[in-house]
């Protein structure tokens, strides 16, 4: 099976859509990763004689109200939103997915009764549960994380529990019961590994929601909180400053879009290669 | 007890003209363009109230043309936040009072020069042991529903807010008042467990505004329906988007109010409200965000901007009581690290003035007679190294938005203590859960805002006096302030009475239960057409009633 994933991968690098948001990720994960190395500053100190400069050759990207350089707290920002981002949608895949397998492989009434929760989660917007979980949790990184992993996990169980549905009924799982492998067996090692390519794709899609609900939560002050920088608290705490100093808003913002851009070109890109159904 | 003292006027007046070229579009400009402060220092002869007004007026360069007042049309008002009750004796934020006292009208008022002058009481006369107030009444003042308001209806007010069950925001202002007679239907005698100078002064505050005694106990809820004395009533309230207030034709000022109706409306972000006057389809507004404040003049928008130095004041308040901040070394370490200015020019982008523990200008001690006024790191140092260099480690309490300024406060003052070696960590709250947090006492530190008054004894006795009503805020006690507190409320000479406060100031400083910062500016921008509007030092909208549309 893994071996269908290594044959279509390449596929996605047909797609220019898909390359763009390779690079954009790449560029993100860079700097992301690298963020301590890359910035220039610190990301909080701040620095009374550099208050509110324009972009220039000191500050590329200008500094905020602080003398804070705005390069450098987008860089660490992204650090922030890409942490965040991982341990929310891989606590929400992997719980998720284990639910969605469950109930679909256990079927009847288990199934129903985990859906129907499942649904009740979907009911709300997912911004809105979101921050009604942050707002009980109280704010904070570890909290954003859990609230975005709980909005998340119904439709990882959701995409999970289809193509078990139609696996567990295919010839091979017949067989490896027969030769007498358990249901732990059979979920892993059998149905899991032929699943594995709509996970990705939602991953990927996930990722890109991941970032936007953390800079949503961060702009009303619920995520990550100062002085670590964040786009989203970059971008509100710049909104007064719009007409004294633009460039403090317009960086964060771009960061968010082009961030977002990017993790949505690649899982549209990756469906288009991963799906069975869409052949080229 | 009271005597007469004499009046003493000290006028400084001081103007000059910056006349500022266009400036680069993306740079920070300074935005006046002509400036006028103007200070008058007066001490009232009839009340022991002594206030110093500072009224900066900043105006766009062409002069105002002098015509005759017109009257009618409808005046379009915004503000960020809508007031959140109508009951006038329950209020407490700062949203409220800004429309209730258009509504209701207390017995006395201060005047532009921040003095206690007759509202609807027209005259009063302390007896000569300073323990019996006699008031005597209007006579021509009709309540919005028609009834002619009489002394019963003081009496009724007071012994409303009087009243525990009540709940009413000043009732401490008004604890010393024994009894309430009414001889006749205009006068009202007001008698004192003990002498109380600033009695007067407590009743200019809309907290004390008179209800009507037939309309309230025959069943009407002041916190549904408003019927007070006002220059406007309520037309049409939506909370949170449109409130309508026509003109009250009984007004018993004769000729006002001269508009015909104000509509406010609530529009939660200040840079929506400049762009609305900027289009013009607002004439009138309130600006608290210095960040919006400074671009009203900017680029020849022909809007007209007064700046008025609050009297409520920005402050890091510290528990006290919590183990980190008990030794008061550390205290005062931490107000000597911090550089005051630093955090009004990164907050506020420099738009305000430092400022010591009391606000009006007069009673505001001086701040080289304060402890650790300026920066002094080696002081700081010393101090904690006194302390035995202990792990301060705390948390700062902000609200979210409110003020505006409140996170960028916070994280100025974590970075300037840091260099001491003080460790902190930002918690920022939304409004509602942080107000009862604060109110509790139940945070390590916090930034706040906190209301200012002309008179010192309303400032400080609900927070530093051991009784008063929001000491557990304070979470600070000290029976030498207490004593001083009470002093103070009877003391009537003017000097003495500063002495006091002075003294009070200073121990407060000494302490360090909290570290005065600094008090902003307020914005009432307004187009060009708009004439009469006079802002006052204590915020108040009043003179929205001598407010003429010129066009």
């Amino acid at each position: 099976m893994k071996s269908t994933l290594r044959r279509k991968l390449p596929r996605l690098l047909r797609y220019p859509a898909a390359n763009i948001g390779l690079l954009l990720v790449a560029i993100y994960l860079i700097v992301a990763v690298f963020a301590g190395v890359l910035a220039p500053y610190s990301p909080i100190e701040q620095r009374a004689a550099d208050r509110l400069q324009e972009p220039g050759a000191h500050h590329l990207f200008g500094t905020d109200e602080f003398g804070r350089d705005i390069l450098s707290r987008l860089m660490h920002g992204a650090s922030s939103s890409l942490r965040i981002a991982l341990f929310a949608v891989g606590l929400a895949t992997l719980i998720g997915t284990a639910i969605g397998m469950l109930s679909g492989y256990a079927g009847g009434i288990a199934d129903n009764a985990i859906m129907r929760v499942m649904d009740l989660f979907f009911a709300f917007p997912a911004i809105l549960l979101a921050l009604s979980i942050v707002a009980a949790l109280g704010p904070g990184a570890t909290n954003t994380i859990l609230a975005i992993a709980v909005v998340y996990t119904p439709i990882f169980a959701r995409v999970a529990r289809g193509p078990v549905l139609a696996i567990k009924e295919m010839e091979f799982v017949a067989a490896a019961r027969c030769v007498g492998s358990n249901h732990l067996q059979i979920l892993t090692r059998h149905i899991l590994p032929n699943m594995v390519a709509p996970i990705i794709v939602q991953v990927s899609l996930a990722l890109s929601w991941a970032m936007l609900t953390e800079a949503a939560l961060s702009f009303l002050g619920l995520g990550t909180q100062p002085p670590q920088p964040s786009w989203g608290s970059m971008l509100s705490e710049s909104r007064r400053m719009m007409e004294i100093a633009p460039w403090m808003a317009i960086s964060p913002g771009l960061a968010i879009m082009l961030g977002v851009l990017g993790f949505n070109l690649l899982g549209d890109g990756l469906r288009d290669a991963l799906d069975p159904r869409l052949r080229m | 007890m009271l005597r007469k003292i004499t009046l003493i006027v000290s006028l400084l007046a001081l103007a000059a003209i910056m006349l500022i070229a266009c400036a680069a579009p993306t740079a920070p400009a300074p935005v006046v363009q002509t400036k006028v402060v103007e200070q008058t220092r007066v001490v009232q002869a009839t009340t022991v109230v002594e206030q110093t007004k500072v009224v900066e007026k900043v105006v766009t360069v062409t002069p105002a043309p002098t015509a005759a007042p017109k009257t009618g049309g409808i005046l379009f008002a915004a503000r960020a936040t809508d007031m959140t009750g109508l009951d006038p004796h329950k209020q407490t934020a700062f949203a409220s009072f800004r429309v209730l006292e258009l509504i209701y009208d207390p017995l006395v008022t201060l005047d532009k020069d921040m003095k206690v002058v007759p509202h609807l009481a027209e005259s009063w006369k302390w007896s000569e042991d300073g323990k019996t107030l006699t008031m005597t009444l209007r006579k021509n003042v009709k309540f919005h529903n028609g009834d002619a308001m009489t002394s019963d209806d003081v009496k009724f007010s007071f012994e409303r807010i009087l009243d525990e069950k009540t709940g009413a925001a000043a009732r401490a202002n008004y604890a010393l008042i024994d009894k309430i007679e009414t001889p006749d239907a205009s006068t009202v005698v007001f008698t004192l467990k003990t002498a109380n100078g600033a009695l007067p002064a407590s009743m200019t505050l809309l907290n004390s505004a008179i209800l009507s005694r037939k309309a309230v106990s025959g069943g009407q809820d002041p916190a549904k329906v408003s019927n007070g004395t006002g220059a406007f009533k309520i037309a049409d309230w939506q909370p949170d988007k449109i409130l309508k207030l026509d003109a009250n034709k009984d007004y018993w000022i004769p000729g006002q109010p001269r508009l015909a109706g104000i509509e406010f409306r609530t529009i939660p972000d200040e840079a929506s409200i400049l762009a609305g006057l900027r289009a013009k389809t607002i004439d009138w507004a309130l600006i608290n965000d210095p960040r919006v404040g400074i671009r009203a003049g900017a680029g020849g928008s022909g809007l007209t901007i007064t700046r008025a130095p609050a009297l409520a004041y920005h402050v890091l308040q510290l528990n006290a009581s919590r183990a980190m901040f008990e030794d008061v070394k550390v205290r005062q370490a931490v107000s000597c690290a911090i550089d005051r200015q630093e955090v009004l020019d990164v907050a506020s982008l420099g738009e305000g003035e430092v400022t010591s523990p009391a606000t009006p200008p007069f009673y505001r001690t001086a701040q080289k007679d304060l402890f650790c006024y300026t920066k002094d790191m080696d002081r700081a140092k010393k101090l904690l190294a006194d302390a035995g260099n202990p792990t301060v480690k705390f948390k700062i309490m902000a609200a979210n938005a409110e003020p505006p300024t409140a996170l960028a406060e916070a994280q100025n003052i974590q970075a300037q203590l840091k260099k001491i070696g003080i460790e902190s960590e930002i918690e920022s709250l939304e409004l509602g859960v942080y107000v009862d947090r604060w109110l509790k006492g139940d945070f390590d530190a916090t930034v706040a805002l906190n209301g200012g008054n002309p008179d010192p004894d309303i400032m400080f006795f609900r927070y530093w006096h051991s009784t008063g009503n929001l000491n557990l805020v304070a979470n600070y006690k000290d029976p030498e302030i207490d004593k001083l507190l009470e002093q103070g409320r009877v003391t009537a000479d003017p000097a003495k009475r500063k002495e006091i406060y002075d003294n009070i100031q200073k121990k407060l400083a000494d302490a360090v239960p909290w570290v005065w910062l600094y008090v902003g500016y307020e914005y009432r921008v307004m187009q060009s057409y708009v004439k009469g509007f006079v802002p006052l030092a204590n915020g108040a909208n009043t003179y929205l009633r001598e407010t003429w549309l010129d066009k």
